[in-house]
């Protein structure tokens, strides 16, 4: 028999455990996030004295400044536009491809299958990229950028929606095309609408990715206007080393929209890191 | 295979694979294989320059007359990815197990654990220059309180430590969820038998739940192991690959797209950094199988 003043010594340790990992979260998770909002709002010259220290007094003008001299704004709508594009293209592509694979309704369905998972181990080829870019004219433009940025979405969404086709019951397929329901009349109308919390997981997943793609800019992109925020903001602190005020501020604009998507979608970035997990 | 589908039906089903397959073959399939022919060549990528195969020289330079760069790099990308497979995955152990128990606020800490997933190599790359900023930074300060200094992420001995430290840091709220999901399966009647037959903590965790949790552990340890073989992106943010960072990713994108721009040379590094990522993962793979045979 255990005694009672084990089991409490036990739980003691638990909770001096947990109070520790608490206490290192806040200060390594909350803290870098914290003190970045404080630089942002610190005047030059205080950053100068003591940069560890509350902002006094505050100055916001960081943020006006780093967004008008880093031209914020172009690089916001790029990022807009590039994320939404290329994942909604490569969903309903993935989507279109997956259907009638999961239900083996083309001959080769095992062999593309099979092509999509031999993929997953084959290195991702940067330079053939490059090269392809050229060659294809997908390089430095807006639509050649998001066509680069198909790959991901399709590969990810292809699995997924693969195992998602499987749970809808072939006799809806059936009843559809007895009822005179077109091919992709039924897609889009009555399937996507089905698999949308897969859409949603798979969508958030890959707009993230694509987001906060920085290796993609600075290959595939060579004018300033194209830049999406990623890049921007990298060469803005390429150009502004030492001001560490104007920096945080433009380091603070960029991470602000994705906090606050986080705080929103993070049950499905879970759920899609779950599920990216359980396939490889 | 029969299909409902017929007709115009039919013909619409096959325009609609059509660029999901013609994306996978050009994005997917062509630049994997592409690689290893490219690293035969002398490709330069500028325009108007035409690429000549030139056999194993991509190869021979890389091992033999440069191999004072290659060696340093497997060097760093080992140490790299050693470490942060390693440690990411005790920590995420850790953290994972005490996430399980009901402590107040525990949602919250989870949350905050696994935010980086959605900030971004650039965001999280620039905090923490800021953070360990060698003229008044937080770090820098701290360091002064014991009279030493550094040059962080400019520094041939911290770098690298520094660098593993924000990989882990970016990357471990995704391995907690991992594990958790795994500790989350495992039937109550297992823990409440062990308690019965006077089990402590460690015991119980040992015996049962890390057992119990092989599945999580297989895929946590791989995709810590392929993912950091082959990570430069933060690196590139951080240190740009010099002081001792410059894992092979590293090294690749430098030869390509940075001063030389040798595209053939960039190739051949590349694929000496899949060979090695192949070999780890399926000596991985095999070794973490087994053990979830003999423990399931």
């Amino acid at each position: 028999m255990k005694s009672a003043s084990t089991m409490f010594l036990n739980r003691k340790r638990h909770w001096v455990a947990f109070i520790v990992a608490a206490v290192v979260a806040l200060l390594l998770y909350l803290g870098p996030l914290t003190y970045l909002l404080s630089v942002a709002l610190q005047t030059p010259a205080q950053f100068l004295n003591n940069p560890v220290s509350f902002p006094h007094p505050i100055r916001l003008f960081n943020f006006v400044d780093a967004w008008n001299q880093a031209t914020m704004g172009t690089y916001f709508f790029n990022s807009i536009i590039y994320t939404f594009f290329s994942t909604a293209i490569s969903l309903l592509f993935a989507a279109l491809l997956a259907f009638p694979v999961s239900r083996r309704y083309i001959r080769g369905s095992q062999i593309i299958y099979t092509l999509f998972l031999a993929g997953m181990f084959l290195p991702v080829g940067l330079v053939p990229l490059f090269i392809e870019s050229r060659l294809l004219d997908l390089y430095n433009n807006r639509l050649g950028y998001i066509i680069l940025h198909l790959q991901y979405g399709l590969t990810f969404g292809f699995f997924i929606f693969v195992g998602y086709f499987r749970t809808i019951p072939v006799e809806l397929d059936e009843s559809a095309a007895i009822d005179g329901c077109g091919y992709f009349h039924y897609i889009w109308r009555i399937l996507i609408p089905l698999i949308r919390p897969a859409l949603a997981t798979v969508g958030i997943y890959v707009a993230i990715n694509v987001w906060n793609d920085l290796i993609g800019p600075v290959v595939f992109l060579a004018s300033n206007s194209l830049y999406p925020l990623t890049r921007g903001l990298y060469t803005f602190y390429g150009s502004n080393q030492s001001d560490w005020t104007l920096l945080a501020a433009g380091v603070f604009i960029v991470a602000a929209p994705l906090i606050i998507a986080f705080v929103f979608l993070q049950r499905y970035l879970i759920a899609g890191a779950v599920a990216g997990s359980l396939k490889s | 295979m029969s299909s409902i589908y017929r007709g115009r039906d039919r013909i619409q089903m096959r325009i609609g694979m059509a660029p999901g397959l013609l994306v996978y073959f050009l994005f997917g399939i062509v630049p994997s294989v592409a690689t290893a022919v490219i690293s035969l060549t002398n490709y330069s990528g500028i325009p108007g320059i035409p690429a000549q195969f030139i056999g194993l020289t991509n190869y021979v330079q890389a091992f033999i007359l440069d191999s004072a760069g290659l060696t340093g790099s497997i060097r760093d990308t080992l140490v790299f990815a050693v470490s942060v497979t390693v440690f990411q995955n005790l920590f995420a152990l850790g953290l994972a197990h005490l996430f399980t128990k009901k402590y107040p606020g525990r949602a919250v800490f989870r949350s905050l654990v696994f935010m980086p997933a959605s900030l971004g190599v650039t965001v999280i790359g620039l905090t923490w220059a800021l953070i360990f900023n060698p003229s008044g930074g937080p770090a820098a300060n701290f360091l002064s309180l014991w009279g030493g200094n550094s040059a962080f992420f400019g520094s041939n001995s911290l770098a690298m430590p520094l660098v593993i430290f924000v990989q882990i840091w970016a990357n471990l709220g995704f391995t907690t969820i991992v594990y958790l999901a795994g500790m989350n399966t495992v039937p109550e009647e297992l823990y409440e038998a062990a308690k019965l037959d006077g089990a402590n903590g460690w015991r119980i965790f040992r015996n049962i739940t890390f057992p119990m949790i092989a599945p999580s552990t297989t895929v946590n340890v791989l995709l810590a192991a392929v993912g950091s073989l082959n990570t430069y992106d933060l690196i590139y943010v951080l240190t740009d690959g010099l002081y001792h960072t410059n894992t092979l990713g590293m090294y690749m994108f430098n030869t390509a797209f940075q001063g030389s721009s040798n595209l053939g040379l960039a190739a051949a590094i590349n694929m000496v950094e899949f060979a090695i990522t192949l070999i780890v993962a399926l000596v991985l793979q095999k070794v973490l199988r087994k053990r979830e045979e003999v423990l399931g």
